[in-house]
């Protein structure tokens, strides 16, 4: 999700005013000293008075201007840069761990500069989550996205080499034994299921008067043969799923049965 | 009291077995392998057949690869650590599919069976899987997570660059996958009939290994001759345990007797 701050809103113009910023733009041209005063200027364009002295004053600007970044320019850009190489190799900052990066950062610098940025975080060397969002905001080529997880010895092993040894030896085999269809192509996992697990994880809607503030619901226990279960499933290519192997919960290991009462 | 096979609750042909956890073991794999073989032996058996799964060790039993081996079915290892992304099924349009599938109707059975006040069992989630699994592993869904993988058709370019600068300590720039293996096909098919033993057990540790090599097989042997050798000095152990125990409590029981005939003996008198 895009954390990036909105711009500015444009205070809404009065009805009857010329409400383009251009028109603004234009006007500011005649405000001098022979020209607008700051009062007919706030008439013409039916602002208050402050709000047409904030635009004469600050170049144009018509919301408010913020304090100025601690970091200059390029010290942003390097942080930025540093943000874009780190996400792709899985070495990602979350908005803590980057606050972090940004204290080691500020530590490395002069007295001075400490100083002033402790006066700005509070005592403290270590930016505030409303500061990274303001950094991100600056910066359009940056955003915030939802992260999954890989373990280390996967991300570990994803090397190309492997992956190249991978085909090469699928080439052979397919090769050495003749694999010229789908059907002669086979797969085959195990995956678990935890029916607590699933019942508690899985997310459903319910009706419900307006204002509820936790909507839950009750589930029923499960009985202890269905805490869980592993089915092997073995698929070909050519999508033909052959007889599913589920291994159930139960002490004496053979065929699964069940009493009938 | 009747019994219902639970198989019942499924499609022709499903197996459920009991185990207590309820996972796979050898014993577990050897039914398994039955099972599958049987069903090559049925589906295009003059074909030969490439059956990849993932390292996992509990997949290396030369048993149940010999009976998949006969049954015309080679077994292939893939590289371990790597069925993220070279595993048909671990693909989004296979258990991608499947798994939130069966959560929700495992959660909808639950809220069904809270009202009728009875807890959700065995037979409820098996009538789930049996649901969800034709619903997800369709032909089509299934046929798009092989060539998402590049299994079938070959295809060594679906794999991503972005996929591969994961755990890089670089970025990964300008790699050629498709060149490369045709660089490599030489050298994986020196190595592919050497098996690689590590701390005693077949590694699969950035390298594929066809498990129904004869090579292969011969050294998983190799390596089920020790382990063999502890369960049967463990059996042993425990069998002289219970001796022992057994000759204590004879032991223990002849003074015993020998007072209650002494005490027989003076009732008597």
């Amino acid at each position: 999700m895009p954390s990036t701050l909105p711009p500015p809103a444009r205070p809404a113009p009065k009805a009857g005013a010329p409400d383009s910023h251009e028109e603004r733009l234009a006007g500011l041209r005649l405000v001098g000293p022979r020209g607008l005063t700051t009062k007919a200027f706030a008439l013409r364009f039916q602002m208050s008075y402050a709000q047409a002295r904030y635009f004469i004053l600050n170049d144009c600007l018509v919301g408010r201007r913020g304090r100025q970044p601690f970091l200059t320019s390029e010290e942003e850009a390097v942080l930025a840069k540093f943000l874009v190489l780190s996400s792709p190799i899985g070495r990602g900052l979350s908005v803590d761990a980057f606050c972090l990066v940004c204290s080691l950062y500020l530590s490395e610098l002069s007295a001075e500069r400490q100083v002033a940025a402790r006066k700005l975080f509070n005592g403290s060397l270590t930016p505030g989550r409303s500061w990274v969002r303001v950094f991100l905001g600056r910066d359009p080529e940056l955003r915030k996205y939802r992260v999954g997880n890989l373990e280390e010895g996967r991300g570990r092993n994803s090397r190309p080499d492997v992956v190249a040894s991978w085909y090469a030896l699928l080439t052979l085999i397919f090769r050495d034994y003749n694999i010229v269809s789908p059907q002669q192509v086979w797969n085959m996992d195990e995956t678990h299921i935890n029916a607590c697990t699933s019942a508690l994880t899985g997310r459903s809607e319910i009706f419900g008067g307006v204002g509820m503030t936790k909507p839950e619901v009750i589930l029923p226990p499960s009985a202890s043969g269905a805490g869980a279960c592993t089915a092997a499933f073995c698929v070909s290519s050519a999508g033909v799923v052959a007889p599913h192997f589920i291994v159930v919960d139960g002490r004496v290991a053979g065929h699964g049965t069940v009493a009938m009462t | 009291m009747e019994y219902e096979a639970l198989a019942a609750y499924l499609n022709d042909g499903v197996v459920v077995w009991r185990r207590s956890p309820p996972g796979f073991d050898t014993a577990v794999l050897d039914v398994w392998a039955e099972v599958l073989a049987q069903f090559a032996c049925s589906y295009f058996p003059e074909e030969a057949k490439i059956l990849s799964i993932d390292g996992a060790k509990v997949h290396h039993l030369p048993s149940g690869l010999l009976t998949l081996l006969r049954a015309k079915v080679h077994v292939v290892a893939e590289p371990s650590r790597m069925s993220h992304f070279l595993q048909a099924l671990d693909n989004k349009s296979a258990f991608g599919r499947y798994q939130p599938d069966l959560r929700s109707r495992v959660r909808e059975s639950a809220l069904k069976f809270r009202d009728g006040g009875r807890p959700l069992n065995t037979p409820d989630l098996m009538r789930c899987i049996a649901a969800a699994a034709p619903d997800a592993l369709t032909v089509d869904a299934l046929k798009m997570a092989f060539r998402r993988v590049g299994m079938w058709p070959l295809d060594p370019k679906v794999v991503s660059l972005e996929t591969l600068r994961k755990g890089a300590d670089a970025p990964v720039m300008g790699i050629n996958l498709e060149f490369l293996t045709q660089q490599l096909i030489l050298a994986v098919h020196k190595d592919m009939s050497c098996p690689l033993i590590v701390n005693g057990t077949l590694s699969t540790a950035g390298r594929g290994a066809v498990l129904t090599a004869p090579e292969i097989l011969g050294a998983l042997e190799g390596e089920m001759d020790p382990k063999k050798a502890g369960m049967y000095a463990k059996a042993a152990g425990k069998r002289a345990r219970e001796a022992k125990a057994q000759e204590k409590q004879l032991k223990a029981a002849d003074p015993a007797r020998a007072k209650r005939s002494k005490a027989k003996v003076a009732e008597g008198a």
